[in-house]
């Protein structure tokens, strides 16, 4: 095993899971609880047994993907100063609770407007044409994204995530910021800040495992001491800017690229259901079809996009169970208002931290 | 294959993966538990699947994401101190970075730590955990990177996928 000065190995990360099968727990004591929740007392329960239980809760879905949401005219405007002014999280001062992060839109979550129109749909190949046409003439754009939930009806947990350009060339430099709000212990109340981390680097023309990078990283106090990330690690309360080789965040290259999504739609994985309005947007509604070779659990899986532009607006997954999850993407342009929200937003009560960097070689 | 002989046969190695997966025994307890009862209830259909013990496998990785949807950064990180004796011997520096792994792994996003259990522990290839996770192969490696990044973890050249670690695969 390697140690950590040194940089950890795949073989350190295998040596873990083997120690880890010592949590495993005791069969006799499974098997007692599932008798006894299926209703038997003697054996397993089996299919057509008594007692069994409602099949109501669905395994949860992956999280689905990150996508954009195209914004016109006064919906576009709208957002924007409702991102500007309520996105960017503000520090507590001392001794008090820390602010809820309010994200526009979240509270309408799962919602489905209904269909308003069956008829004169274009043709998936069209979709995928134009999608791929669209997804060009908007790549210079400012991609925002929100990927959340809900669980038992309450949001845990959200990633906001900007970039820009949207889909970065080789040689071109790229900005990107995640910043992640949780409630605390996963329960319901106020979402708080955990982490917001920028990162500056030029998109490589090959594809390798390091970049060389500018991280900042912002790290709340409100769930951990400290944020690592790559080989820093940045205590809680503070903020750091490290300079050196980092994982390369592959901006761009996700499975809902441009690319990978129209041809997703060109092979029959989606299926026009019908025409709404979404968010102030005349929309399509698709729905995954069992063509798709990566089904979506659970269903129902929906997205939506714009009915002009074609590119997309939302994704819904498990509406109906207990934890639906969904994202929604925007192509904002490029405007100085607009970059700024590239810029992790540093507290005033948070000092700066020299932070600290082990293991890998820059 | 009945559901008594499926549990006589692999509900140990499924026991196993769900301590790696949730590396909380109360955790992996719950997790099993809630997909057994699930599997039991639909072991008819189960049974005829070529690899029955695959789709179990997948069912308690989707309890495990749905349990608490990311509680992590919340979950302390653990000093492994609980891991018990190891399965070789070992010498103390290994102890403490191997403890250290494993603080860290349980700071992971849920999603981000079952595609590092399902690469490196169950040696499945990205397309295949993209299929236990229903997301495509692209984002799985999105997942793995981040999760690398943030364990510190410097992947070996020039290929990024994992030999298989176990036989069983899902």
């Amino acid at each position: 095993m390697t140690t950590g000065t040194n940089g950890r190995h795949e073989g350190d990360l295998r040596a873990a899971f083997t120690a880890l099968e010592e949590q495993a727990p005791d069969a006799d004591t499974v098997l007692r609880a599932v008798r006894e929740r299926t209703g038997r007392r003697r054996g397993l329960a089996w299919p057509g047994g008594a007692g069994q239980r409602h099949q109501g809760g669905q395994p949860r879905p992956p999280r689905a993907l990150r996508r954009p949401v195209l914004l016109t005219g006064v919906a576009a405007v709208a957002l924007a100063a409702g991102l500007t002014a309520a996105l960017v999280p503000s520090g507590s001062p001392a001794g008090q609770p820390p602010a809820a992060v309010q994200i526009p839109g979240l509270s309408e979550g799962t919602a489905e407007p209904p269909i308003t129109s069956h008829s004169d749909l274009p043709a998936m190949s069209t979709v995928s044409k134009a999608m791929a046409t669209a997804f060009s003439a908007a790549d210079d754009d400012v991609l925002y994204t929100v990927e959340s939930g809900r669980t038992h009806g309450y949001v845990p947990d959200a990633y906001q995530d900007w970039s820009w350009p949207a889909q970065p060339a080789a040689g071109q430099r790229e900005y990107m910021r995640t910043y992640y709000v949780q409630t605390p212990h996963g329960k319901p109340g106020k979402l708080l800040p955990t982490e917001d981390n920028g990162f500056v680097y030029t998109i490589p023309r090959n594809d390798p495992q390091l970049v060389e990078a500018r991280m900042t990283m912002v790290c709340y106090q409100n769930f951990s001491s400290g944020c690592g990330y790559g080989n820093t690690e940045t205590p809680a309360g503070t903020w750091a800017v490290y300079h050196g080789k980092f994982d390369n965040p592959d901006a761009g290259l996700d499975d809902f690229s441009p690319q990978s999504m129209a041809q997703s739609i060109a092979q029959g994985d989606w299926r026009i259901i019908g025409r709404t309005r979404l968010d102030g947007q005349a929309a399509l509604e698709l729905t995954e079809t069992s063509k798709a070779k990566d089904q979506y659990d659970p269903k129902p899986v929906r997205l939506w996009i714009n009915a002009h532009s074609y590119l997309p607006i939302k994704m819904t997954n498990g509406v109906g169970t207990s934890q639906p999850s969904w994202n929604t993407w925007s192509f904002l342009t490029p405007t100085p208002a607009h970059l700024a929200l590239l810029r992790p937003h540093i507290p005033a009560s948070f000092p700066h931290s020299a932070g600290s960097r082990h293991g890998r070689p820059d | 294959m009945t559901f008594e002989e499926f549990a006589a046969a692999r509900l140990p190695a499924v026991l196993r993966f769900a301590g790696v997966l949730t590396g909380d025994r109360a955790l992996a307890e719950d997790v099993v538990q809630e997909a057994l009862i699930r599997a039991s209830q639909r072991w008819q259909t189960i049974e005829r699947l070529e690899r029955p013990e695959a789709y179990v496998r997948k069912m308690i990785v989707n309890e495990f994401l749905s349990w608490r949807r990311r509680s992590w950064r919340t979950v302390p990180g653990g000093t492994g101190g609980d891991l018990g004796e190891p399965p070789t011997p070992d010498h103390a520096a290994d102890y403490a970075e191997r403890d250290a792994i494993t603080a860290e792994l349980a700071k992971l996003p849920k999603r981000q730590r079952a595609v590092l259990v399902l690469r490196y522990y169950q040696g499945l290839s990205d397309p295949e955990i993209a299929a236990v996770l229903g997301c495509r192969p692209g984002t799985v490696r999105g997942y793995a990177t981040r999760a690398l990044a943030a364990l510190r973890v410097e992947m070996a050249e020039p290929s990024r996928q994992p030999a298989g670690l176990r036989e069983e695969r899902i």
